[in-house]
């Protein structure tokens, strides 16, 4: 495999993503923030602690959140995947369409969002990605008790995002991000959904993510 | 006193700011998590929510770089907010008129605003939650006041149509 991904992390860092004069991080086609991860936390879980005390909306809250997942997937990994940044760092160093899925991962470890690992990629059916140092997880441990459910709502939306992007979409091709496209990939039929089957909030050593299509 | 050093730790991929985790998100995650947390729980408890998760996460943050300097004045402080925030990429404030005593702070940017009209338009309601909150703890901060002295609202929001952002913060 050709990506260097430490060589991807190094050139992100080095982009010097910071606020202008107007206090903006315009990057990648995008508005970006250096965000809190206490912040995103804090909604996330209290919406679904709260959602969770009616047993019927369990599996409402962790969608909705999971969906947050796949918006951001969508725009911000298909963002960079057609933005002027990753034609320079990282298109070099594609050799396949499976490279593309390395990339990303690579781009998002420079995110602050943990390290974040391929497992396993077969290409047009599953990818396995496993993530140490989750923020999600890792904020979730802190604040609450052992979680009886996984809590990693964005990068479970992310895992599954990317496979689509790559395979049920078609983001190599530059396809413009709009609402309709969206809709094309995230709700084909035989889109992919992630599942995470570890996750460090329940007390795992890591979290894991599968992404398969729809049965 | 630096805010735009954010630490990066290459084993684990971490980025942090004093103790705290900072992470990258766009426009349009920020923008949608918001819109689900309304979706979950209607607008009234999502705004509450999101304000006081704001100034919860801002406290810390902004604690652990005033105590770096535990001479900076009021003044300095509330400059080490404007220069956090706005490096952070959540808009460029105007904090002239607050005061130890509450006041306003005019957001000449915002980002929250900015991700609302790209995604949706024009907004029926002001979308500046976390703003809010972050402002909320940078006066609590900087004057030394316990959170619950304080109240916060956004008197006017550009994903409305007005020109600006005007938070208004009254300490109790």
């Amino acid at each position: 495999m050709a990506i260097d991904e430490r060589k991807i992390i190094e050139a992100v860092a080095g982009l010097g993503i910071t606020g202008n004069d107007e206090g903006l991080i315009p990057a990648f086609g995008l508005y970006l923030t250096q965000h809190m991860a206490d912040y995103y936390n804090r909604i996330s879980f209290a919406m679904a602690r709260r959602l969770e005390k009616t047993p019927e909306l369990v599996d409402d809250a962790r969608t909705l959140l999971v969906e947050a997942g796949h918006s951001c997937a969508f725009n911000t990994f298909g963002g960079i995947m057609k933005s002027a940044e990753w034609d320079a760092v990282v298109r070099p160093m594609l050799g396949c369409r499976e490279d593309w899925v390395h990339g990303m991962t690579a781009v998002v470890n420079a995110f602050g969002w943990g390290r974040w690992k391929v497992r396993d990629l077969v290409p047009h059916h599953r990818l396995v990605v496993a993530v140490q140092d989750s923020y999600e997880a890792q904020g979730w441990l802190r604040d609450y008790p052992l979680s009886d459910r996984p809590r990693c709502y964005l990068a479970n939306g992310g895992v599954a995002g990317l496979m689509n992007l790559l395979y049920v979409g078609d983001i190599t091709t530059g396809p413009e991000l709009s609402d309709a496209y969206y809709k094309q990939v995230f709700r084909s039929s035989d889109r992919f959904t992630s599942t995470e089957v570890l996750c460090r909030a329940t007390g795992d050593p890591m979290c894991l993510f599968i992404a398969q299509r729809l049965p | 006193m630096s805010t735009d050093r954010l630490d990066f730790d290459s084993e684990r991929n971490l980025l942090t700011l004093g103790d705290r985790r900072v992470v990258f998100h766009c426009h349009h995650y920020n923008l949608f998590l918001q819109r689900t947390i309304e979706d979950g729980l209607g607008i009234q408890s999502a705004q509450s929510l999101q304000v006081a998760a704001s100034m919860e996460a801002t406290r810390s943050v902004l604690a652990s770089l005033y105590a770096r300097e535990p001479e900076a004045s009021f003044s300095d402080k509330l400059g080490l907010a404007r220069k956090l925030f706005g490096s952070f990429g959540f808009g460029q404030a105007e904090t002239s008129s607050l005061t130890p005593n509450g006041g306003a702070v005019r957001l000449i940017t915002s980002h929250y605003v900015i991700g609302w009209k790209a995604k949706w338009g024009a907004a029926e309601h002001p979308v500046c939650y976390f703003p809010v909150g972050f402002w909320m703890a940078a006066l609590a901060a900087a004057a030394g006041l316990t959170p619950e002295r304080l109240q916060g609202r956004e008197r006017s929001c550009a994903a409305l149509g007005a020109s600006a952002c005007e938070l208004e913060i009254e300490v109790l």
